[in-house]
């Protein structure tokens, strides 16, 4: 079934929209939620509460891409519950890894105490990767939005470990020059 | 700020790129479908025939889906129908950076989001976000903005496109690009659009093509440019869906960055086929376009009477679907015999296999 047409299942509240939801975004939505929590019990309580999210802002929402809209869902969710359990253990994780390497993109004289408006960021970051190329995009947002492993990167688009690392690495430098290009240490 | 606050803004990036990160990934794996099976294959080769290589790579494209090209439309302009002169044609240059003697064996397909049921106007971007995105614009160019408005489409909740009024000039955006029209003496701001569009680090490749009148004056002159890419596919894709034209008159220049790539998902990579095969579905019949093939040279669509071919993605009208075409050049009746006119006669360069509903153009509007 395709994305419009389970969108009009949801306004025609049809509870078949979440069946069909599941059958077709189940599989992907478990993958970004385990890449987070590494449980599968977290994992589907948080895509189930995807479904219940989608069910109640289905209408009047309209998604522009019902992948993404419940992606991003289901990754926040994902976020929360992982503060949730891992705010007495943290350390180790792969979350924590990815929060360490994107620490090294903050220009140094940005302080923690300075909140930077997230939609202003959002914009920030949307425009650093429309200049970049197609394919380090896919790799930065698999790993920094998907949270993907540097070897399943690796595997998915038949490159060296070596090679994903350093690609990051790159992508990293040039987000940094683009935050303090743009002011953000201001 | 901390890398937690990174990583939680990075999660209100546009939908684009998270669709996009997937399609890379399921390419990723029918890359390793491919080897495999080539590898089956070829083993195979060992102790049967030899056919097994090309069987093996057809497969791997099933699951490609079938692309529905019913509403792809042809405009007609200038002269009545889409075409180009001699003169043009000399004078000008060409940055495309497909030629003859390239082959290649897939070009990537997207869907159009902005696509509204073969109407300009579009329902994809509010015209809060066309709003949001003419202001960005303004404030990275460091406009003066004077005011605004959206014209809107005929029916709720459609937009043509955002008007800025600034001091500089007018910025428009259909959600497809950035038109900003700049009074002469701001002139100095044009390359900040460039910066807008492709970064500071990126190098480009520029041309400028000429439009002639019937009395041999000048009455276009539309410099072009695109960012260069390692990879021949990217540049293709940079050149056709996102490039920055500049026209000036006498008391504006036009530039204007044109970003299809932003409102579109890929499709996934599809099978092409040659300019050689296009040429005998164009003899066949099995094309579109706007001209009248009576009007062709000699009377009839022969080999004879195409001057040229490239390869070009059909963007005009919104149409749904970004798709690659075969564009030949087709030499067509002229009233001035000194200056040779060709007619555009298009030939989708995706392999038949993956079309649907794949009707030749009758010529008409209705």
């Amino acid at each position: 079934m395709n994305d419009n047409d389970i969108i009009k299942l949801y306004f025609d509240r049809s509870e078949k929209a979440i069946s069909e939801t599941s059958e077709k975004y189940g599989r992907y939505l478990m993958c970004i939620a385990e890449n987070i929590l590494f449980s599968y019990e977290d994992s589907e309580e948080c895509v189930n509460s995807t479904y219940l999210k989608a069910w109640n802002s289905i209408p009047p929402k309209i998604p522009k891409s019902l992948r993404a809209y419940l992606g991003r869902i289901t990754r926040n969710s994902a976020i929360n519950l992982w503060k949730t359990h891992s705010a007495e253990k943290r350390g180790g994780t792969t979350v924590d890894l990815i929060f360490s390497e994107l620490e090294a993109c903050i220009p140094s004289e940005l302080t923690v105490e300075e909140n930077i408006d997230g939609k202003f960021l959002a914009s920030l970051l949307d425009e650093f990767l429309r200049t970049q190329k197609e394919a380090n995009r896919k790799i930065f947002v698999c790993r920094y939005w998907y949270c993907e492993s540097v070897s399943q990167i690796a595997k998915d688009f038949s490159l060296k470990e070596s090679t994903v690392t350093s690609i990051l690495y790159r992508m990293r430098l040039k987000l940094k020059e683009k935050l303090e290009k743009e002011g953000i240490a201001v | 700020m901390k890398g937690e606050d990174l990583f939680i803004a990075l999660g209100e990036i546009d939908d684009r790129f998270i669709d996009e990160a997937m399609s890379g990934k399921k390419n990723g794996r029918q890359k390793k479908i491919i080897r495999w099976t080539v590898g089956i294959a070829a083993c195979m080769c060992l102790i049967m025939t030899g056919g097994y290589v090309r069987n093996a790579y057809t497969e791997n494209h099933l699951k490609l889906p079938m692309l529905d090209i019913s509403s792809v439309t042809y405009e007609a302009i200038g002269l009545g129908y889409e075409g180009t002169d001699d003169m043009s044609l000399n004078n000008s240059d060409n940055i495309n950076p497909w030629s003859k003697d390239v082959r290649l064996e897939t070009l990537p397909v997207y869907k159009n989001m902005r696509y509204n049921n073969g109407k300009l106007s579009q329902k994809y971007y509010s015209e809060d976000d066309l709003k949001k995105q003419a202001e960005g614009f303004a404030e990275f160019m460091g406009l003066d903005i004077i005011g605004g408005e959206a014209v809107a489409g005929e029916e709720e909740n459609e937009v043509y496109n955002y008007i800025l009024q600034t001091e500089q000039g007018q910025v428009s955006t259909n959600g497809a690009g950035i038109s900003f029209s700049i009074k002469k003496e701001y002139e100095h701001l044009l390359s900040r659009h460039s910066l807008y569009s492709f970064g500071s680090e990126s190098e480009m490749i520029s041309g400028v093509y000429k439009k002639y009148s019937v009395d041999g004056d000048v009455y276009s002159e539309e410099k072009r440019c695109y960012c260069k890419h390692e990879a021949l596919a990217d540049n293709i894709i940079a050149f056709n869906l996102q490039s920055l034209y500049e026209v000036k008159d006498e008391l504006y220049t036009n530039s204007r960055s044109r970003d299809l790539i932003s409102s579109s998902v890929k499709i996934g990579d599809y099978p092409i086929i040659t300019p050689e095969e296009a040429q005998k579905k164009l003899l066949k019949g099995e094309y579109a376009s706007s001209a009248d093939e009576s009007q062709v040279a000699g009377g009839k669509l022969s080999d004879k009477a195409i001057a040229d071919v490239d390869l070009i993605y059909y963007t005009d009208g919104n149409p749904e679907l970004y798709l690659p075409y075969y564009r030949f050049y087709v030499s067509y009746y002229s009233s001035d015999p000194n200056n040779k006119r060709y007619a555009y006669f298009y030939v989708c360069a995706v392999s038949d296999r993956y079309l649907e509903n794949y009707e030749k153009f009758d010529g008409s509007y209705q």
